[in-house]
């Protein structure tokens, strides 16, 4: 009798720390925050996750963001790696990561405090860029992003980069859905230098590829010059 | 037996065939319900913007008649900011209709400006100044052409709601497509081939000037912009339209010629670390800061034809490993710019990782000359300048006054007294339009934030407020 309830004790015990132990486990891997570990190829979870996410926020294209450490997801780390002067390797660590959220946090005011984001636009804009002139030059891109900026100063034109993207007819990658396309480095970094205010068409607030249209209204417009495929135009 | 094997199959097949017609039935059910789903709640956005439009329009009409009777600043004042934010919205509700994209461009305009000069006469006002009789004339031919544009969108509103007209015109049928049938449109093309959407809409912008009856909401649209394109445009002093300066102020006397634009090519790619480069003219452009363009392996040139000046460059090449710390850049590019006869106290730097972006400007009797400014891209890489923009510098530079009438302390006693100074200098900063003002700048904090706060050295006014905060790139300047 004694020792059956014994038994029963332990069998008790037993079963209720290995619950306990699954549970810490669960949780540890719930509550797994970005910068815990070293993560790498063949890394799982909602860690790899955030460290997707951070990239494509960059500008870093690596398929779908799916908490996957893939062989994209690595090419991305090493690009990163190699542009901000770390060690590239490919495996996100402790420097890695600590730069890649650095990069990545909110913009704060004098006292330190959080602001928020403020760059909100540039992924809009270099949307529009890679999805209008992915293929053109560098300096091509950024002049498609200059056009949009040239707008929002034109008075015929919606006051904001939002506006005039998706006003209806204004640009063709809108209305056939590859501005949803997921934009390159390069499409950024033209995006942020036509932010910035630089403009090499010379005010264009129109652009064309003369190949591809009839448009007899654009084609009066009068030209300024031709870079790439693309003809610009005020 | 084979006569139950055959009917066997058939009825097989036949019962398969039903299940696939029913299963086909239902999903087409399905998509056109769907499909319904999806217009309504398109067209519900267009409805709304509409309503909104022919509200807020009326609102700004009305706002812009008080404004001409007002007679006190605070009046004036309210009414202008309910004008200019009416024409905000305006605009905003313009550019969700589905219209063309030129097709509305005058009303976009106007409501534009009207906004836009509304701005200007507020802050005009608000520095205790009157309007003087050509503001009013340009402020009362703004509310005439208001008070038309919205007489005749309420119209169109009105015929499309009680005559139940679509937003658009119909598409050509299937049938029509395929060249069976004559549509409206077809015929309207002219007999343009498919993909041609634009230039349709060109075409029925035309024809449907001509008929006084719209088919659609965005034939209408059309037809009202296309009555307003008569009346002359403005010309008054605003924010909008000065992305481009007519006639740059900076560029040197003289024309060159292409023999001389590449030798200038030549020389700044010298200077920038291309020994022995050989750029080429590879097109023109109708620019007044541009005319020639060059291009040698991946950079892309433009040099000014009066002045033959670079006015951009952009070195397209691949930047590999980021090697240097930002400060070790800005020594190379400054010894760099010293090369090309520049000497200028940077501004801002935005560090982007392989690249830096950095704002310098001149200054000139210790005054920070803003509007001249040179944007510069710095390869982190080998520190070599692989992006100039001096289009502001040679758009804005001219010879200014720069003797104050206030002294800093005067300008001093203007701030508020929370306000903690902790740099400050005499600085030109331009204001509306290309006119500038000659301030003092005090950089410091205040409520936990930094701001730079502009005291004109002429007149004592508070000419303009920036907030600066800190980005993960570095100093932003709101």
């Amino acid at each position: 009798m004694h020792s059956y309830r014994n038994q029963h004790k332990r069998k008790v015990t037993v079963i209720v720390a290995a619950a306990l132990i699954f549970c810490l486990f669960l949780s540890a891997i719930a509550i797994a925050a970005l910068g815990d570990r070293t993560l790498g190829q063949g890394s799982r979870g909602s860690e790899v996750k955030d460290l997707q996410k951070r990239l494509t926020q960059l500008g870093y294209q690596l398929g779908k963001v799916d908490g996957i450490y893939g062989e994209k997801t690595a090419a991305a780390v090493t690009r990163f790696q190699k542009e901000r002067g770390l060690k590239a390797d490919g495996i996100a660590g402790k420097e890695t990561i600590a730069a890649l959220k650095k990069l990545t946090g909110e913009s704060q005011n004098a006292s330190g405090k959080q602001v928020g984001f403020k760059n909100s636009d540039v992924q809009l804009l270099a949307q529009c860029i890679y999805s209008e002139g992915r293929g053109e030059p560098y300096v091509g891109q950024v002049a498609i992003g200059a056009c949009v900026m040239n707008r929002i100063k034109h008075p015929s034109f919606p006051n904001t980069i939002a506006g005039i993207i998706y006003q209806p007819g204004a640009f063709s990658a809108v209305d056939d859905g590859q501005i949803n396309l997921q934009p390159d480095e390069t499409a950024f970094k033209a995006a942020r230098e036509a932010m910035n205010g630089s403009d090499p068409t010379g005010g264009a607030i129109y652009y064309f590829n003369p190949d591809k249209t009839s448009n007899k209204f654009i084609w009066s417009r009068p030209q300024i010059k031709k870079i790439g495929k693309h003809i610009f135009a005020r | 037996m084979r006569e139950r094997t055959k009917r066997k199959i058939l009825a097989f097949t036949s019962a398969t065939l039903a299940v696939a017609f029913v299963a086909s039935l239902g999903w087409g059910v399905y998509q056109y319900q769907m499909l319904q789903q999806y217009k309504l709640e398109t067209e519900n956005n267009y409805q709304r913007a509409l309503n909104d439009l022919v509200t807020t329009l009326n609102e700004v009409e009305t706002s812009m008649a008080k404004v001409k009777i007002a007679n006190t600043p605070v009046q004036q004042l309210l009414y202008l900011g309910e004008t200019w934010k009416g024409s905000i919205d305006a605009v905003g509700n313009l550019s969700e209709l589905p219209a063309d994209e030129v097709g509305i461009n005058y009303v976009d305009t106007l409501v534009n400006q009207v906004g836009d000069f509304s701005k200007t006469m507020s802050r005009k006002i608000a520095s205790l100044e009157n309007m003087d009789s050509e503001d009013l004339k340009i402020f009362n031919d703004m509310h005439e052409r208001v008070i038309e544009t919205n007489r005749s969108i309420q119209k169109l509103a009105n015929e499309f709601y009680t005559e139940n007209l679509p937003w658009v015109d119909k598409p050509p049928g299937l049938l029509q497509k395929m060249g069976f049938g004559k549509s409206m449109r077809a015929s309207a093309e002219g007999g343009e081939s498919e993909g041609q959407d634009e230039q349709a809409g060109q075409q029925e912008q035309q024809q449907q000037g001509q008929q006084q009856t719209p088919t659609s909401l965005r034939g209408g649209l059309q037809q009202l912009d296309a009555s307003l394109q008569k009346y002359p445009p403005f010309t008054y002093q605003g924010e909008l339209d000065k992305h481009i300066v007519a006639k740059p102020l900076g560029l040197p006397d003289g024309e060159i010629n292409e023999n001389k634009a590449v030798a200038v090519a030549k020389d700044f790619l010298q200077n920038i670390g291309y020994k022995e480069a050989t750029p080429q003219v590879t097109g023109l452009s109708q620019e007044p800061l541009g005319g020639f363009d060059l291009t040698y392996k991946d950079a892309y040139l433009e040099i000014s034809k009066k002045g033959g000046v670079v006015t951009y460059f952009r070195d397209q090449r691949e930047v590999s490993d980021r090697k240097l710390e930002l400060k070790e850049a800005l020594g190379k590019a400054t010894q760099t710019l010293a090369k090309l006869d520049w000497k200028l106290d940077v501004t801002s730097t935005q560090d982007f990782g392989s690249y830096v972006q950095i704002e310098l400007v001149p200054s000139e009797e210790n005054v920070r000359l803003y509007p001249d400014k040179i944007r510069l891209t710095v390869a982190m890489d080998n520190g070599q300048i692989i992006g100039f923009d001096a289009s502001p510098y040679y758009a804005y530079h001219h010879k200014r006054n720069l003797k104050p009438a206030l002294t800093m302390a005067e300008a001093k006693e203007k701030l508020k007294k929370d306000f903690k100074i902790l740099e400050n200098r005499l600085a030109v900063i331009s204001k509306i339009g290309t006119e500038e003002a000659l301030c003092y700048e005090f950089r410091g904090t205040a409520y936990g934030e930094e701001y730079l706060v502009y005291i004109n050295a002429n007149d004592g006014s508070e000419e303009k407020i920036s907030r600066v905060i800190n980005t993960p790139n570095g100093k932003l300047i709101q």
